[in-house]
């Protein structure tokens, strides 16, 4: 049994994540949605593979998940054009309304019994929103820190599904972890090839870090809402993940700036010192919690 | 002319009344839905549901005119561990934040004893209903001690269905449970 969800939580998503890697980078170059589109399915795959495939039309939030996420594949498979044509108002416009449909389509009809866990759900959007436009001149970013949005996202990920484990969701908490090492592969896949890669390549096409963020947005929304023990504040600092990349960008340090391998790895662990600090908090309420035994 | 009408009215009503169902409430003190499923082969791990409602038509002149409604409320699922608890409320199990209730209506009731019978009904739970069959046992009726004019009757029911391929709980057979439930349940109900 432990064999079985390592397979499926982890490694066949490793696996799922380096296909998407090559398959939406080797040919399409840095401007397409290819790679964004790739990985939102990558994401998808593994979720059915945990869950199941889904009936028609879906009865509960759970079973809307992988729909949303191939109608995510789709939206950020175009999103480089909406890029070019609508300017950073209009995508910031856009990007908002993307990043409301899933948190609607999952949690209108329990918005009014849940408020606490909505306006958290909501402010984890808002960051990620924030994080995105904040970084959304991503070629002018240095090459450690590209990747490093990715790595955030993953780091978020990983923060989430312990924050779904500890509030007893466990299936989320597979989910979410599956989520993390599809993007966790295609970080490691980014950092081995922006150190052979010339140096005016992008490491990582920006569409894909909206998309990542999208689905780190959806998921923190789900894990919210539907977590019977979610720590709010856990779920908050995992969304100031996304911040940090954009940060160190401004930051302009050289540590996270300089083509080798040192910064890449120096840009994608600090990107996850928030999650460090969320599964600290979830772990401690989570204690705190249990009854005396 | 009229006298004879009003003789065959009053008739008519009296034979009605007295073949009619009895209608009965069920008292949630006094319910207990309980479910069992297997756990790996080690054991049965056995749970109860602490809030139920419901009505009942009991006809006891022809059971087959009978039937049940059963409300349980999915939140108060109690198995002993509060954590497993909270683990069988998320959206992995009865995911009652989105579908909170559970409720059983019959559909047809079929006599198998003297005090016995089928009741075959629709039973909803996590979204998805499917029909669902309880052998029913009707055990006693009789006035509270305290109270003759409440009138207090007891059924017991035992039932099993498959909870992974009828509702799709995957879940259950991933964590090596189930994939049968089986529902034992005992109500009292007051006659209104």
């Amino acid at each position: 049994m432990l064999a079985q969800i390592v397979l499926s939580t982890l490694v066949g998503p490793m696996v799922l994540g380096g296909l998407a890697y090559f398959l939406g980078t080797f040919r399409a170059g840095a401007e397409t949605g290819l790679f964004a589109a790739c990985l939102l399915l990558a994401v998808m795959i593994a979720y059915l593979t945990l869950e199941g495939w889904p009936g028609w039309p879906p009865v509960s939030s759970k079973q809307k998940l992988p729909f949303i996420l191939a109608a995510g594949a789709v939206a950020f498979g175009f999103w480089s054009i909406a890029f070019r044509k609508i300017g950073t108002i209009g995508v910031t416009l856009l990007f908002a309304v993307i990043l409301i449909v899933p948190l609607w389509l999952i949690g209108a009809h329990i918005a009014t019994r849940k408020p606490v866990e909505l306006a958290i759900a909501v402010a984890a959007l808002v960051v990620t929103l924030a994080s995105t436009m904040l970084a959304h001149d991503h070629a002018a970013l240095p090459r450690p820190i590209q990747v490093a949005q990715i790595a955030a996202a993953a780091w978020a990920l990983v923060g989430l599904a312990l924050v779904a484990a500890f509030g007893a969701f466990v299936g989320m908490a597979q989910v979410n972890g599956a989520a993390a090492a599809v993007l966790g592969s295609t970080v490691l896949l980014a950092i081995v090839a922006s150190l052979f890669a010339s140096k005016s390549g992008q490491a990582i096409p920006p569409g894909a870090v909206f998309a990542v963020n999208w689905l780190f947005a959806a998921f923190a929304g789900f894990t919210a809402l539907y977590t019977p023990h979610a720590s709010g504040i856990a779920i908050l600092l995992l969304s100031l993940c996304l911040a940090v990349p954009p940060v160190l960008g401004l930051s302009r340090l050289k540590v996270f700036s300089r083509p080798g391998i040192a910064s890449h790895l120096a840009a994608s662990i600090a990107v996850g010192i928030p999650a460090f600090a969320a599964v600290v908090w979830a772990a401690t309420a989570f204690i705190v919690q249990q009854p005396a035994q | 002319m009229n006298k004879l009408i009003f003789t065959a009215a009053v008739f008519s009503l009296l034979s009605s009344a007295a073949f009619a169902a009895d209608k009965y409430e069920i008292d949630p003190q006094h319910a207990w839905v309980g479910f069992k499923v297997n756990h790996a082969g080690w054991s049965n791990a056995h749970g109860l549901f602490q809030k139920v409602s419901g009505e009942i038509e009991f006809d006891k002149t022809d059971v087959t005119k009978s039937s049940l409604s059963l409300d349980i409320d999915a939140t108060s699922i109690a198995t002993n561990f509060a954590q497993r608890d909270s683990d069988l409320k998320s959206p992995d199990f009865l995911n009652v934040d989105e579908f909170p209730t559970i409720t059983f209506k019959s559909t047809s009731v079929e006599k198998t004893g003297e005090r016995s019978g089928k009741v075959t009904g629709d039973l909803t739970l996590a979204g998805v209903t499917k029909p669902v069959a309880l052998d029913v046992t009707w055990n006693a009726e009789a006035p509270l001690p305290w109270d003759k004019n409440t009138i207090k009757t007891g059924f017991s029911a035992v039932g099993s269905f498959n909870a992974v391929d009828l509702f799709g709980l995957k879940k259950l057979a991933d964590y090596g449970l189930g994939p049968d439930i089986k529902l034992d349940i005992d109500v009292e109900a007051i006659k209104k």
